[in-house]
């Protein structure tokens, strides 16, 4: 089953074209790359999914239902949510606010079973989930500590733990291995893969191809506002339109 | 939800506030009993003030600062000033109330164009909303008496033996409603939404991104902040018993943010604090009234430059480093509830 | 931070308000204490753009004060001598909140009894219930806003807004060229109720039409030319202005003469030494016409009035002279009147005694009599003589004329009466 399909989106920025035309569907459970050089409309493309920009055209079907234009807000509350590549925290709360503060859509039916649409534990109350959660992406020891103590691989994942506390479908995380050292990095990565046994789908941004391609089951690959390939990480690496856009720029694209 | 919910639901720090409240009560009533007439206006005044910053602190904890606070409560003054003076006289109760949900009213509708700015452009869009709306009580003379604004309003008939006509008759009344608001805006500010509010003032975008809704959870503060702003307006222009244009214009706008930059904004009672402290200011040098700004200007600056975090933080630390002292309590156990 | 470092810095302020706090009432208490001194209370704009009139004002106030002081004392109708001793409140630019703020001081902290207020309507009502309440008996350089339930506000003399009337009146009368009126006022309480009176004075010759009649906001005086652009469009034979401070004004009829107009000006005073920095006086001789209460620079009037400009010019120099310094002096000058008669020093008795007085012989202008009934509802206002003066050639201030007031207001009030009413300035 398709949980995201994108059609034929666009964004203008008065003369200036960010992103194209971009189309692609993403099936449940699979964890998506989305990669393209510097400047290639990625980022755009992730803020048009997600709702913090308006396509100037084109449509995004979430679970079979329209939600573009729609507020970020409204678009997590219906099971898509996104992180920021360094904003992801709030930087005073402690590491277990943060997660609590994940749960505020939830908060309204306290008393009753959080709504479970993932394969995520059911549990029935915040707290608890909060501390399932902490416990589960290893936070636990940290749990009392400011975000803003915690060192940058760290922070990645209570930006995950607490966007895990909406409970989502689709998961878009905003180069989540960016400015990380090896070690962070597979720590993170492996986090990442981890989501998969929860029936979460994920669609990740990254600037780095080499990173993602363990992790990723299919990657799409855009540069000036397009598509230019889709597939396994063994078909893109082989394809030559990624080759050229990583390696030959001077060549063919030169504005 | 039940009464039993309610207790059990609420936060212990407000428990603690209620029953602060009321062992204080008792001595807030007998003071002006202790005071010459001077002290006594001296006292409702800042009563009336106290209200405006707890609407003005209310508008900070989403993050932006505004400068129509006292405009806005110009429109619940207004308000009361204009239907109590008319030949069939509306009741001081209706128009309070009535005033009140006018300021809201007003913020409601220009947070849709002020709320899209941040920072310095929030204070300037805000500034110029307050600018408009003073212009407002110029211009439409028919209405507000233009520039000679409107006198002799009327106080509130009394009840329970308590004559509004009187200082202290008067005070009681600006009391119970400060105290009533302050309970309700600290028990807001306890609650869930406040501290969702706060999370939106600390990042807005992470907030919108795990489905709070940031519009609406600004929105929020700047009216409710009104709405404390409008009923102060009101029972201002019943005290002062005449409202000017002029009365609503910077200086009583500048002695507020200078409150809750001296005070502090991240505790409730900073901005009180604040407040408390340049009032003290105003009274010991009354006689050179004329210097009083200068004098408020220059401890801006030095909380500003020198002492960042304002009078809230040292009460705070002075609190820290007494909690073991006084309770025989782990100096570590006490240092996290800070904040 | 330690708690002792802590304590260290917040003791030392604590302890430095207490002191400060006690020192302030310690030396209340010692006023108070000293026997036969009356303490006399001042309203005024003292610091900002509007310190221009309210310094001066007091000045002269505290002239009036020290000249009975040094006789020993005003000997009252007790039979005792009282010493004088002014203080001063700031009303931030004639803020009606403020002047409430101000008052508060004055009645409830420092019980002042006898005092000076300015005559702006929203200032005086916002003071009104204040004074009643605490028998305080204020009085003002003009009425402003009267009323028969708030006895204890009077008009000291003719003055603000009154003075408008006549001298626009008179201005008319010395020039019978004068067919076209242009009226500009600052869009204040006090500008409006100028325009009303310069409407109401104009209104006694039916042969003299008003060309222009406009208020501005004070930021507009910044761009002067585009000020008064349309206003000279509009061909004035006179230019009736209120409302700019002092150095406005200079600037005002300086573009003006730039602008080539070559009729009359009015006002209620022009400080000269700035104006004639700007432009000549043969330019200005014959054309300007003001009164307020008395111009002490100009000796022929009141021989004891030009005292008051001589002691002026030898303390502060004679650049610092303001037309606005008289005019405290000779409001006090009622006090004065009202408590000599007064069997007693209360307020109460001085109130009444001086309202009982068909006639009060004011010390300065003389014999005058109470009025302001049709505007206000209550005869509390002191019609006194108003002089108008003119500038020579040579730049000298020149008594032109005296106004009687209470006559002229009884062959006029029928055509004055409904433009003063128009303008939102009857209080009955």
């Amino acid at each position: 089953m398709t949980i995201l399909e994108v059609n034929n989106i666009a964004k203008r920025f008065g003369k200036l074209v960010a992103v194209k035309d971009i189309s692609m569907a993403i099936p449940e459970g699979q964890i998506r790359g989305l990669i393209g050089p510097n400047g290639s409309g990625k980022t755009t493309t992730f803020h048009l999914i997600s709702g913090f920009l308006k396509p100037t055209s084109g449509e995004v079907l979430f679970k079979g239902q329209p939600i573009t234009g729609k507020t970020p807000n409204r678009i997590a509350k219906r099971g898509l949510v996104r992180t920021f590549q360094l904003t992801s925290v709030y930087r005073d709360m402690s590491v277990r606010q943060n997660v609590h503060m994940g749960h505020h859509i939830h908060a309204n039916k306290k008393s009753a079973e959080i709504s479970n649409n993932t394969k995520l534990p059911s549990i029935s109350s915040i707290e608890d989930s909060t501390s399932w959660i902490l416990e589960h992406m290893n936070l636990s020891e940290e749990a009392d500590t400011p975000a803003r103590m915690l060192p940058a691989g760290m922070q990645r994942v209570l930006s995950i733990a607490t966007a895990l506390a909406v409970r989502p479908n689709l998961l878009m995380l905003d180069e989540p291995l960016a400015g990380l050292n090896p070690t962070e990095k597979s720590n993170v990565a492996q986090k990442i893969s981890g989501l998969r046994d929860y029936g979460i789908t994920i669609l990740l941004v990254e600037h780095d191809v080499r990173s993602v391609l363990s992790i990723c089951d299919k990657i799409t690959v855009i540069n000036f506002g397009e598509k230019i390939a889709e597939g396994t990480a063994d078909e893109i690496t082989k394809h030559p339109a990624v080759i050229e856009a990583y390696l030959g720029k001077s060549e063919g694209h030169d504005a | 939800m039940t009464i039993l919910q309610f207790i059990t639901s609420t936060p212990k720090r407000f428990v603690y506030a209620l029953i602060g409240t009321i062992i204080a009560t008792p001595l807030l009533v007998a003071l002006p009993h202790a005071l010459t007439s001077y002290w006594q206006s001296v006292l409702v005044i800042f009563a009336l003030n106290t209200i405006m910053v707890m609407g003005y602190r209310v508008i900070t904890t989403m993050g932006g600062w505004s400068f129509s606070h006292v405009a806005t409560a110009g429109l619940g003054a207004y308000t009361t000033a204009i239907l109590m003076t008319l030949e069939t006289p509306w009741s001081f109760w209706a128009t309070l109330f009535l005033g009140a949900g006018i300021s809201g009213l007003f913020a409601l509708i220009i947070a849709y164009p002020v709320l899209r700015t941040r920072h310095y452009y929030f204070f300037l869009s805000t500034f110029a909303a307050g600018e408009a709306l003073r212009q407002a009580y110029i211009q439409f003379k028919g209405i507000t008496g233009g520039s000679f604004g409107i006198s002799f309003i009327p106080r509130p008939e009394g009840f329970w033996g308590i004559d509004f006509n009187t200082t202290t008759g008067f005070y009681y009344l600006v009391l119970a409603i400060a105290l009533i608001i302050w309970l309700l805006l600290y028990r807001f500010d306890l609650s869930r939404v406040g501290r969702t509010i706060k999370a939106v003032a600390a990042n807005e975008e992470l907030s919108e991104s795990i489905g709070i809704n940031t519009w609406g959870h600004r929105t929020l503060p700047f009216v409710l902040g009104s709405v404390i702003a409008g009923f102060a307006g009101a029972l201002s222009a019943n005290f002062n018993g005449a409202i000017n244009p002029l009365d609503f214009g910077s200086i009583l706008m500048f002695k507020l943010v200078a409150a809750a930059i001296v005070g502090g904004v991240s505790t409730f009672f900073g901005p009180i604090l604040g407040l408390l402290y340049l009032t003290a200011l105003e009274e010991i040098f009354r006689a050179f009234a004329e210097w009083v700004p200068l004098l408020w200007g220059a401890s801006v600056i030095a909380v500003l430059m020198i002492w960042s975090g304002g009078l809230e933080m040292a009460v705070l630390k002075l609190l820290a480093l007494l909690r073991p002292i006084l309770f025989n309590r782990a100096k570590n156990s006490s240092a996290k509830n800070i904040g | 931070m330690n708690v002792s470092k802590l304590m260290g810095r917040i003791i030392p302020s604590v302890v430095g308000a207490a002191a400060l706090l006690v020192a302030s009432t310690a030396m209340d208490n010692k006023q108070a204490s000293a026997a036969e001194t009356l303490d006399v209370g001042a309203i005024q704009p003292l610091a900002g753009d509007c310190a221009q009139w309210g310094i001066p004002i007091v000045r002269g106030m505290q002239y009036w004060a020290d000249q009975l002081n040094a006789d020993g004392g005003l000997l009252a109708g007790d039979g005792k001598r009282y010493k004088i001793n002014l203080k001063t409140y700031d009303n931030v630019c004639y803020i009606p909140g403020e002047e409430l703020k101000a008052g508060r001081k004055a009645i409830l902290d420092d019980n002042i009894k006898f005092m000076l207020q300015t005559f702006t309507p929203g200032s005086r009502q916002a003071i009104a219930q204040m004074t009643t309440d605490n028998h305080v008996l204020t009085t003002s350089y003009g009425a402003g806003y009267l009323s028969k339930d708030h006895p204890y506000l009077n008009g000291g003399i003719t003055g603000s807004p009154a003075a408008y009337m006549l001298i626009a009146s008179r201005a008319i009368d010395a020039n019978p060229d004068v067919k076209r009126v242009a009226i500009i006022t600052s869009d204040q309480s006090f500008g409006l109720a100028a325009k009303a009176y310069f409407e109401a004075g104009v209104a006694a010759h039916p042969e003299v039409e008003i060309v222009y009649n406009e208020s501005y906001a004070p930021d507009a005086t910044k761009d002067m030319l585009g000020l008064l652009t349309p206003l000279m469009a509009s061909k004035p034979d006179m230019v009736c202005q209120l409302g700019w401070v002092p150095a406005q004004y200079a600037s005002a009829i300086e573009t003006m003469e730039q602008m080539g107009f070559k009729g009359v000006h009015c006002a209620e005073g022009f400080t000269f030494p700035m104006i004639l920095e700007r432009v000549p006086a043969e330019q200005l001789a014959g054309r300007t016409y003001f009164g307020y209460a008395f111009e002490a620079s100009e000796p022929t009037f009141s021989a004891k009035g030009h005292e008051l400009y001589k002691w002026y010019v030898e303390e502060y120099g004679v650049e610092e002279w303001s037309p606005y310094t008289p005019i405290g002096y000779a409001s006090m000058m009622t006090l004065e009147a009202g408590i000599r008669m007064s069997p007693s020093i209360d307020s109460k008795v001085v109130m009444e005694t001086l309202y009982a007085a068909d006639v009060v012989d004011h010390p300065l202008f003389g014999p005058s009599k109470w009025g302001g009934e049709e505007i206000y509802g209550a005869n509390h206002h002191l019609l006194t003589p108003l002089p108008i003066y003119n500038l020579d050639a040579d730049g000298n201030v020149v008594l032109d004329h005296v106004v009687d007031h209470a006559a002229w207001w009884e062959k006029h009030k029928d055509v004055a009466l409904p433009r003063i009413d128009a303008g939102g300035q009857v209080f009955r």
